[in-house]
């Protein structure tokens, strides 16, 4: 029975192994940041929403459209009072995230 | 993404969990998750994200489906179907791999780190996510132990199936009839959540039901969010249907004449929405989590993890709040995201800073074709350990308006497809 079950577990290991994941892949500080993002801007981007979608849009254009939010350059109902809580690096390391993403 | 690639190799390994303890050193993870609302669904999903597939996930949740509160307020006057706040687990099992038990979770055992199911079996984690919503302290109301209570009094506070049938008794009431909604002492589940619910319901009223009132009778000093705008609101378009009572803490009910019993006054209606006082949910009770007043209980809020017991993290409405947190869905779901993050970071020995920044918004109807939103970012403050609003951001709507009603829905549609799908 013992032997089974040594067998069982080694078997479990051998696929676990070969599930192809380094133990150190570091998680993403950036992804981690921009999810709060996600409950509002959808990353389905097939989805028709008054809220955009990030998903690869410019860094540029990103970063542009938070700081004129957060200075009061731009309008608009939500945007001007969460922009407001975002340092510009923070803004940066956002912008970045999403334009790396490609749209599925 | 990454995410595609990681579900071709995603694999579920069981051997090593159900009712069988930790055999080998070397076997991955296994956080289990209890209860899979907006916390503890987006907490198992972003395990499987952010561990890339090398954390496994059980989620125990005993309803087949998920019916989402924020929203439900919709049903109750008939603006949507039940069937629009709810959301499915599938996509949670099938895309990202988190093992799903439609079960009833019903005892802690952090000693031995299991959990107990209905069914008696066993269940060993490595980490604990408990995110059980409230319990609705109903012993506090004197006369709720009557047979009939709770075919009478609805409080459609947590269960999706209940906005339905207080949809029906709306929907039955007689001309001239009154509804009555009692609002217990805050902290409670979703603060804009029963002044939306009164606008709703008083505008429903005044459409389709001549004559009948709504009665909020408030245990608090005053409306405890968005005050001016809600009073405006109602002064402006309620003002013979929506009656305010602040300062009226329930006492008691009289089932069989439908009649509440406040500290000064009684008052009779024919629908009885009751919003109970409420605490953080039984099995975190249960297990001596809530540390702060038997009530709540307090985490650590880079990890979200038990000041009491290790290896046990608590999300959502049960947590006893940071300052000018919000117990809603929406912050819920941050939490749960948090959570895994950190718990990826401490199982995966993954060094990183945890830094977290999250924003809320809470929608609220105040009639069909009119909604506003309370929104605020909260950051960890490293001296006084704990999230904190930022200074200068958030704020309120300038006033209820027709452009927020497609903002509301997009949250919705957004927030659900980021736990569930």
């Amino acid at each position: 029975m013992r032997q089974w079950q040594k067998l069982g577990i080694s078997l479990t290991f051998f696929f676990q192994i070969n599930t192809g994941w380094s133990q150190s892949t570091p998680i993403d500080s950036a992804q981690f940041l921009a999810g709060a993002c996600i409950s509002c801007h959808a990353l389905d981007k097939m989805q028709t929403s008054v809220i955009p979608s990030l998903v690869g849009m410019p860094a540029a254009s990103i970063l542009s459209d938070m700081l004129d939010y957060a200075n009061d350059q731009r309008d608009g109902l939500l945007m001007p009072q969460i922009a407001k809580g975002y340092t510009r690096e923070q803004m940066e390391m956002i912008a970045n995230y999403f334009s790396s993403l490609d749209a599925f | 993404m990454k995410r595609r690639h990681f579900l071709k190799h995603a694999l579920f390994t069981s051997t090593a969990m159900l009712g069988v303890p930790a055999v080998d050193a070397k076997r991955r993870p296994h956080v289990v998750v209890i209860g899979g609302g907006f916390g503890g669904a987006m907490a198992a999903k972003y395990l499987r994200i952010y561990s890339q597939g090398q954390i496994d996930v059980t989620l125990i949740e005993q309803h087949k489906a998920f019916v989402s509160c924020p929203m439900s307020n919709l049903v109750l006057v008939g603006l949507k179907p039940l069937s629009y706040c709810t959301q499915q687990y599938d996509q949670l099992a099938r895309r990202w791999g988190v093992r799903i038990l439609n079960q009833h979770a019903i005892k802690i055992q952090a000693a031995s780190s299991r959990v107990t199911l209905a069914d008696t079996s066993e269940i060993s984690y490595d980490r604990l996510i408990v995110s059980p919503g409230v319990d609705l302290q109903w012993n506090l109301i004197e006369g709720m132990d009557h047979p009939d209570a709770h075919d009478v009094v609805i409080d459609a506070w947590q269960n999706g199936a209940d906005s339905a049938r207080l949809r029906d008794q709306i929907q039955a009431l007689r001309p001239g009839g009154v509804v009555a909604i009692c609002i217990p002492l805050a902290p409670y589940r979703c603060p804009s959540a029963p002044y939306e619910r009164a606008s709703l319901i008083a505008w429903y009223l005044q459409k389709y039901k001549p004559g009948a009132t709504v009665h909020v009778y408030d245990a608090n000093q005053e409306i405890t969010t968005e005050k001016k705008l809600y009073q405006r609101f109602w002064q402006q378009h309620y003002k013979d249907v929506l009656f305010y009572h602040p300062q009226n803490a329930l006492m008691g009910v009289d089932i069989e004449q439908k009649k509440m019993h406040f500290e000064f006054e009684d008052a009779v209606a024919d629908v009885l929405n009751i919003i109970p006082p409420m605490r953080a949910g039984r099995i975190a009770i249960d297990a001596g989590l809530a540390t702060a007043n038997g009530k709540w209980c307090e985490v650590d809020f880079l990890n979200f993890e038990s000041v009491a017991t290790k290896n046990i993290h608590i999300l959502g409405d049960s947590i006893q709040i940071a300052p000018l947190m919000p117990k809603s869905g929406h912050m819920a779901a941050q939490h749960g995201r948090t959570c895994a993050y950190a718990i990826c970071h401490n199982l995966l020995n993954m060094k990183a800073a945890i830094a977290p920044v999250y924003a809320n918004t809470c929608f609220s109807f105040v009639a069909q074709t009119h909604a506003m939103h309370v929104a605020s970012v909260h950051h960890y403050s490293e001296a006084n350990k704990t999230m904190e609003p930022v200074k200068g951001a958030g704020g309120v709507s300038a006033a209820p308006s027709r452009d927020e009603v497609p903002l509301a829905f997009a949250w919705a549609d957004a927030i659900w497809a980021d736990i569930f799908r």
